[in-house]
């Protein structure tokens, strides 16, 4: 199987470029996924950098560009992609080395959201309670592992890093606001107020669409517009 | 600050564009014959009926539009400050002239 990979270290390399590599048929087991095929190239160059940790689409480490798509290397499977599998890191994100991206503006913005629960009232004895339609509302919300599929799939996010606050955050935004025990909504919806935080989104859907977990970025950032809409009517 | 706010001018899109998927067709059922219309047949046109109130509503929504639409597209583009603030006025300017001057046609027929 043939796989171009991207490679680039800025210390030692001008540009970047597409390096290939190949793995024989018998290397390759019918449910292998495509960090089980970098680890093998990884063998070959040892020079070769990605990020691991899991392996198991839990951790959301090795989140990368795959046949033009964003997903976690250690879940997506060898078996379906068309060769040669075109390997590259996240789009618009600055590379450290290879497919290694910095994660710092993504995880700058996440911070941004405060994502925590924010109570003004004595804390309860106890715990926080919840009816279970409460938390029902949490569900395709607190799943996001951070891998920054989303962030990095989205043109608005590549043109304003900085100011628009990305799929990943506004989800993350979305999770507190709509939390019962949650007491910081005013705060956090005019938090979002401004052309870039919030109102940069598109609605074109990356984000939906290249989430490992399934999640709905979108859908979350459709209802912080009509919950920020209802505060201010 | 207008130029800075993210849900007014999200509203306004919206809402703009709703004026315009019903004024638009309207206008354009209810003139169509305006190509070869003169000067006198165009003006008992354009002030008859409810045609004033429709035609300034949605010239008026159609600026607005217009005014986000060129906005978000210089917000997302124009990465130098001071060449987007630059942009941003000019345009508000022309859109602004645009609209006093379809405001003065429209007095003068009506």
């Amino acid at each position: 199987m043939k796989f171009s990979i991207y490679r680039f270290d800025p210390d030692s390399d001008s540009a970047p470029r597409m390096e290939e590599h190949e793995l024989l048929d018998s290397e390759i087991a019918d449910d292998m996924m495509v960090l089980a095929a970098l680890k093998k190239i990884k063998q070959q160059d040892e020079t070769l950098g990605f990020r691991k940790s899991c392996g198991e689409g839990v951790c959301g480490s090795d989140g990368m560009n795959i046949n033009g798509k964003n997903c976690l290397a250690c879940i997506t499977p060898l078996k379906g992609l068309s060769e040669p599998v075109v390997i590259r890191p996240f789009p618009g994100q600055p590379v450290i080395r290879d497919l290694i991206v910095d994660m710092d503006p993504f995880f700058r913005q996440y911070r941004a959201v405060k994502p925590w629960l924010t109570v003004h009232d004595q804390e309860p004895e106890v715990e926080y309670q919840q009816s279970p339609e409460q938390r029902e509302q949490l569900d395709g919300l607190y799943e996001c592992i951070l891998c920054g599929c989303c962030s990095t799939a989205c043109p608005s996010f590549w043109w304003n890093p900085e100011e628009f606050l990305g799929p990943a955050a506004l989800l993350q935004a979305w999770r507190f606001v709509t939390d019962s025990r949650d007491q910081a909504t005013t705060e956090r919806l005019q938090a979002l107020e401004g052309p870039f935080r919030l109102f940069r989104c598109r609605t074109i859907m990356n984000c939906t669409n290249s989430c490992p977990k399934g999640l709905n970025p979108s859908d979350a950032i459709g209802k912080l517009r009509e919950a920020m809409l209802r505060r201010s009517l | 600050m207008f130029v800075l706010t993210g849900m007014r001018a999200w509203v306004v899109q919206r809402f703009s564009a709703i004026v315009l998927l019903l004024v638009v067709p309207w206008l354009f059922i209810s003139s169509p014959q305006i190509n070869t219309m003169n000067y006198e047949e165009w003006r008992l046109w354009v002030s008859g009926g409810f045609n004033p109130p429709l035609i300034m509503g949605g010239f008026t929504a159609l600026l607005f539009h217009l005014w986000v639409g060129i906005r978000d597209v210089l917000l997302d583009y124009v990465r130098h400050r001071l060449l987007r603030l630059l942009l941003l006025g000019s345009v508000a300017v022309l859109l602004f002239w645009l609209g006093l001057w379809l405001a003065l046609i429209l007095l003068r027929a009506l």
